[in-house]
């Protein structure tokens, strides 16, 4: 025979198992079958807390009813029963009902409650003439103990209903078996039928309780898994966002030499007003105050203008986590071109922005989204470097239920084989060295954890459509504008 | 740690004290329900040959049997239903009289409302009376609601007791048998048996000829 070899680690649902894990899941289930047990208690003995009390009320109502007097001749007085109803039957019901209240957790509560559920089911038997369809009542009380799902409460209750029968069938047979001699030994017969009913309830709680530890065991192990899993999630988002945040900065290095353009041409600016400024001076030409004010408005909008890509260039390229809250798609998209206006011109591509005139808004990170935006606008450039007319269209539109951001260019296009492919992580078909190939992929997966979808077609004048799909915000504020 | 020891200790003798006294008081309440439901009234002393004054009708060859009630008693309930079981047998072969106790100061309309009036009714007596008068009352001296007298056809005394065996439970007893087996073959097996129910004399349990407390497998009568 095959000796069973057991690893140490098993991969179930792809998710690796330890023995660590396994000593876990014991000690979960043994934690979850106790915790279940401990509910049981607390109900059941809320249950019979409240029965109890309602079996005090029945049992002195019947008292009440059945025999509330005795008479001497003329005269009444109150019946024993009334007495004993209410005093016995306090006696009895008191306990339980104080241990549910104060010490629903203690092991020894269910059986106090057993005993006092049977002995007063002696005393209800009593108050209700010693009918024998009230002895029903036994057989019903163990049956609802059973509901503890704990066997072991079945034995002090059966022990409780077998002395009550064989001290009363010693001394007062009649007030237990109806009949009025020979009664000495039917205590066995009675005790039997009890014991053939406990017998039945027992195999049905150990049942129960099985399916319980199943269930428990079911549930460590799944709960193990999810923490895992949970675990594994944990790890993924995070290699993801330094993933997508290495795709971010590869993108800015891409971008670089662009900036570095967009930098040149303010700096050029004021260079040359600078230069003015100085050969007046050296010249002691005559400076007016409005050549004066004109020169350094103009130093001071390129200043700012730098000083606009600066900021820009740094907010995009800071590491945040990824925070959602409602954007305009308009502004984004507009703040996208930023980085790129002058590279654009220098290039000779010329844009042009067709938004939304209802200036509709997603919800998601805006910072993403611009990503993905620069990613499109970039590759855009680079597929239309060198072409005559090459212009970039950027649209935005909206309907009841998503934005549309469609760029499109019209440069060579990409074949359908390439377009199958185009999300794929690490494929690029730019040269050696120019691109990641990581870009696109990301870009797919930023839309795809707003809910939106991306997909690339090819345009009617032969160069490449990107189109994106995001769930509009329908309940925008302006306030809300990132 | 000690303290911690000695604090478990006083909980466990608390416990087993609180434990004792409540099991104690539990038993001492069933001892004294048992006790009571055993406690026998007065024997009746009715007279062995049928009185001939008596307003009670009697057909000359037909066994009478006679019930005396309290009409509030609520132990003589289980009498009437036992009374009912034996008349499903023996309905033919007696003539049932009913009677029901009327104390000094009541009308008969208090007689009448009860219970167990009603009950008497559903159960077909021959006669259902009511009797406040002294007269008859010392003549056939029932002494404890649920008194049965059997008289056969010669109008002799064949039983006289209760035909339940304890109080206010139903169940087989020997009052019933009784009067069954003679009634319908005539063997006697009991005589007398126990009443249990109020009294009708107005006399508090624990006097003195009414002061019997009995076991019923021990019981006396069997089969005089």
């Amino acid at each position: 025979m095959e000796a069973e070899v057991l690893s140490d680690e098993e991969v179930l649902n792809g998710v690796s198992i330890t023995t660590e894990d396994k000593e876990l899941v014991q000690e979960l289930t043994s934690k979850y079958i106790d915790e279940q047990h401990l509910v049981t208690q607390r109900r059941v003995n809320r249950a019979f807390a409240i029965l109890l009390g309602i079996e005090w009320l029945f049992g002195i109502l019947t008292a009440l009813f059945v025999s509330p007097q005795t008479w001497s001749g003329g005269a009444s007085s109150v019946h024993i029963h009334v007495w004993s109803s209410l005093l016995l039957g306090g006696a009895i019901v008191l306990p339980p009902i104080v241990f549910a209240m104060f010490r629903s957790d203690n092991r020894w509560t269910p059986y106090v409650t057993a005993c006092s559920q049977m002995l007063f089911g002696s005393l209800l038997i009593h108050l209700m003439a010693g009918r024998l369809e009230a002895h029903f009542y036994i057989f019903g009380s163990l049956a609802f103990l059973a509901t503890y799902r704990n066997w072991k409460v079945l034995i002090p209750a059966t022990v409780v209903v077998a002395v009550d029968h064989i001290v009363r069938g010693i001394y007062w047979p009649q007030s237990v078996y109806g009949v009025l001699s020979g009664a000495e030994w039917l205590w066995v017969e009675h005790a039997a039928w009890v014991l053939f009913e406990d017998v039945f309830l027992i195999y049905s709680i150990v049942q129960g309780t099985r399916d319980t530890e199943s269930i428990a065991k079911t549930r460590a192990s799944l709960e193990v898994r999810n923490q895992k899993i949970e675990n594994l999630v944990a790890t993924l988002k995070s290699k993801q966002s330094q993933l997508v945040q290495s795709a971010k900065l590869a993108s800015l290095g891409e971008m670089s030499s662009g900036i570095a353009h967009e930098l040149n041409n303010p700096l050029h600016f004021i260079n040359g007003f600078n230069n003015r400024i100085k050969k007046l001076f050296e010249k002691n030409d005559v400076v007016t105050a409005d050549m004066i004010e004109t020169y350094t408005t103009q130093i001071s909008e390129n200043c700012a203008r730098m000083k606009r890509i600066v900021q820009h260039f740094r907010e995009f390229s800071r590491q945040a986590d990824q925070c959602f809250q409602p954007f305009s798609v308009n502004y984004v998209v507009e703040r996208s071109f930023v980085l790129f206006s002058e590279q654009l011109r220098l290039k000779g591509i010329s844009t042009e922005l067709n938004l939304a005139d209802e200036n509709p808004y997603v919800s998601g990170d805006s910072n993403r989204i611009e990503q993905v935006f620069i990613n499109l606008i970039g590759n855009a450039r680079d597929a239309l470097e060198g072409r005559e007319g090459s212009v970039i269209k950027v649209r935005v539109a909206s309907t009841d239920e998503n934005v549309l951001i469609q760029f499109e260019d019209n440069g060579p296009g990409v074949d359908p084989e390439v377009a199958e492919k185009i999300f794929n992580p690490f494929f690029t078909t730019k040269e050696v060295g120019k691109g990641t190939g990581l870009g696109l992929s990301i870009s797919h997966t930023i839309i795809s954890e707003h809910k939106g979808k991306m997909e690339c077609l090819p345009s009617a004048g032969g160069g490449a459509i990107f189109r994106i799909e995001i769930p509009i915000y329908h309940e925008a504020a302006m306030d809300q504008v990132v | 740690m000690r303290t911690l020891v000695k604090n478990i200790w006083v909980k466990r003798v608390l416990f087993a004290v609180v434990t004792l006294v409540w099991g104690s008081a539990a038993g001492m309440g069933f001892h004294l329900l048992l006790d009571y439901q055993f406690d026998a009234g007065e024997e009746g002393l009715p007279p062995v040959t049928w009185p001939m004054e008596s307003a009670l009708p009697r057909s000359s060859g037909t066994p009478a049997l006679i019930v005396f009630a309290h009409p509030k008693c609520p132990c003589t309930r289980a009498s009437l239903v036992e009374l009912s079981r034996l008349m499903a047998h023996i309905k033919d072969r007696v003539s049932l009289s009913i009677v029901f106790y009327r104390p000094d100061g009541k009308d008969e309309s208090w007689v009448r409302q009860s219970v167990l009036w009603g009950m008497a009714e559903s159960i077909g007596a021959d006669r259902l009376m009511i009797m406040g008068g002294a007269a008859e009352i010392e003549r056939f001296k029932p002494r404890t609601s649920g008194q049965v007298y059997l008289y056969d056809g010669a109008g002799e005394l064949q039983y006289s007791g209760g035909i339940t065996s304890s109080r206010g439970h139903e169940g087989d007893n020997l009052g019933r048998a009784a009067i069954h087996d003679f009634v319908l073959s005539g063997k006697v097996i009991a005589t007398k048996f126990h009443v249990f129910g109020c009294s009708l004399t107005g006399r508090k349990r624990g006097d003195a000829t009414a002061d019997k407390r009995v076991n019923p497998i021990k019981g006396w009568g069997y089969g005089s």
